[in-house]
């Protein structure tokens, strides 16, 4: 029977990485005790030198996977327009940064390079080339709010169509997937402050239906609730703003785009299991994992799916494991 | 509770939501600049405000008070390995990179230091996102909606801090 490929992104151990709790060793390590078939690399965040690595570097890395038998997968990188103030990157710019991003990952031994909707359709076509000589996957990530019928997302996929290259494909993010805030939201929140009970079933009630915030605001002053449930829950609940409201899985929370992950899955190596919470019955609760895993054995899905932890909870690794655990669990129901 | 006080320990649950921590000056840094023991000036830690690393040229603004009295931003600079510019020039330097683990300090020159003992220290970053959802060509500049980089996000931090010795 075939097996899903499970991929551990970096990333997952970042807020213990970034506060100094830990170093790219020790997250290397908890990935391979944690057990996956691939690991990915956020460039910027990990990889020492970024944007330009030094060869010393690149081999110790090197170096460490060996040690820990940890296969490179994806090196993530991104499009930065926010450099210079007043203007998005010019394509010299998106192409340099690529193309030297593309041969980094190649000399770690990286398959996939990630990047990002600014690279731009047109951009990525002329990237084509150098992706095909590197032997390079160079992937564009799916990540919410956009979804697949995101007009720069359809986009793309004519790109892929009519190219129909190993080379260039798409990172499907789980963000762009999610119906509702994580399960576990108001649990920072000391006791006292808002009301959790109203604040947990309208949690739900955005989740699963499509009464329209407005409404569910109304329903929490009905309820019992007060000004600060509102902040609350448009603070934390409620993932849409004006200017994202016409993109986006959650603004459709009750139906998922199916269709669009099943078409893109063709040109899918690498995706993002994007999660923030699996509870203790090892439940992702908001993200609908059992249907597009059951899409990807039907489809013969073939590529990695990264387990990535974008949680609070100090034992990332437990959360990790419960992840895998749940994907496997229903990669083998269907 | 009032209203105001459950907003805030909403916030302090949960984050202001503007980078990724609210604590944007490195606990226990602040110490006085003292080379060939003559004291030039002060010196703290910034925290990263991201998960990610940043680029310096994001930077915007940094409003700096001390004991109630504003730091004037020609006596201000920011320090990340060798590099050394002041805080005014930051946007200027498109190609600095301070990475998540990199040590990025605010000099602040000032004859004699700080004297020894607590000292009030008010900080407001603005910075812009290094990356987002908007895009287009650099010719187009930033589109109307690219508010991530039209809009920079404000943090602000008071805190006391301690000089050991001056």
């Amino acid at each position: 029977m075939s097996r899903l490929k499970h991929g551990i992104t970096l990333y997952g151990f970042g807020g213990s990485y970034v506060h100094g709790n830990a170093t790219l060793e020790d997250v290397l390590r908890k990935a391979r005790d944690i057990g996956c078939d691939g690991i990915e690399i956020v460039a910027p965040q990990m990889v020492q030198g970024h944007p330009n690595p030094s060869v010393g570097w690149m081999d110790s890395f090197k170096d460490l996977c060996a040690e820990y038998e940890l296969d490179p997968v994806c090196y993530s990188i991104y499009v930065d327009s926010g450099k210079h103030k007043g203007r998005f990157t010019r394509e010299a710019e998106r192409m340099t940064d690529a193309v030297a991003s593309m041969e980094f990952a190649k000399y770690m031994g990286f398959k996939v390079v990630r990047s990002q909707d600014a690279l731009l359709p047109t951009t990525m076509e002329k990237l084509l080339p150098y992706a095909e000589e590197l032997g390079i996957h160079l992937a564009i990530e799916l990540h919410g709010p956009y979804c697949p019928t995101t007009p720069i997302f359809q986009e793309y996929y004519e790109l892929f169509e009519r190219k129909n290259s190993d080379y260039l494909g798409i990172v499907m993010d789980f963000s762009a997937f999610a119906s509702g805030a994580p399960g576990n939201v108001l649990a920072p929140i000391p006791d006292g402050v808002v009301h959790k009970d109203i604040l947990n079933k309208i949690n739900h009630h955005y989740a699963t239906t499509e009464i329209p915030e407005e409404e569910l605001v109304k329903m929490i002053y009905a309820e019992g609730g007060d000004e600060a449930d509102e902040y609350a829950a448009r603070k934390l609940l409620f993932s849409i703003d004006p200017y994202t409201a016409k993109f986006g899985t959650p603004y459709w929370r009750t139906h998922p785009d199916y269709d669009g992950f099943r078409r893109l899955l063709k040109y899918s190596k690498y995706m993002h299991g994007k999660f923030y919470y699996m509870d203790e019955n090892g439940n992702c609760p908001g993200i609908d994992f059992e249907n597009y895993v059951r899409i990807m054995k039907e489809e013969n899905y073939t590529g990695y799916i990264a387990s990535e932890y974008e949680g609070t909870d100090p034992d990332d690794a437990e959360q990790i494991r419960r992840h895998i655990a749940m994907l496997d669990r229903y990669w083998e129901k269907y | 509770m009032t209203l105001e006080e459950k907003i805030a320990a909403i916030d302090a649950a949960t984050g202001h939501g503007e980078f990724m921590t609210d604590d944007i000056i490195g606990e226990g840094t602040l110490k006085n600049k003292i080379i060939c023991g003559c004291r030039t000036g002060y010196m703290f830690k910034l925290n990263n405000l991201s998960y990610r690393g940043v680029w310096i040229s994001t930077l915007e603004n940094i409003r700096l008070k001390v004991d109630g009295e504003e730091v004037s931003h020609n006596d201000m600079s920011i320090q990340l390995r060798d590099f050394l510019c002041n805080v005014d020039e930051t946007g200027n330097n498109t190609d600095v990179f301070w990475a998540a683990k990199d040590e990025l300090w605010v000099i602040v020159n000032k004859v004699g230091g700080l004297s020894a003992g607590e000292h009030t220290l008010e900080i407001e970053v603005s910075k812009r996102n290094d990356f987002g959802h908007s895009f287009g060509e650099a010719e187009e500049g930033y589109v109307e909606r690219a508010l991530e980089f039209q809009h920079p996000a404000t943090g602000r931090q008071t805190i006391i801090c301690r000089i050991e010795e001056a």
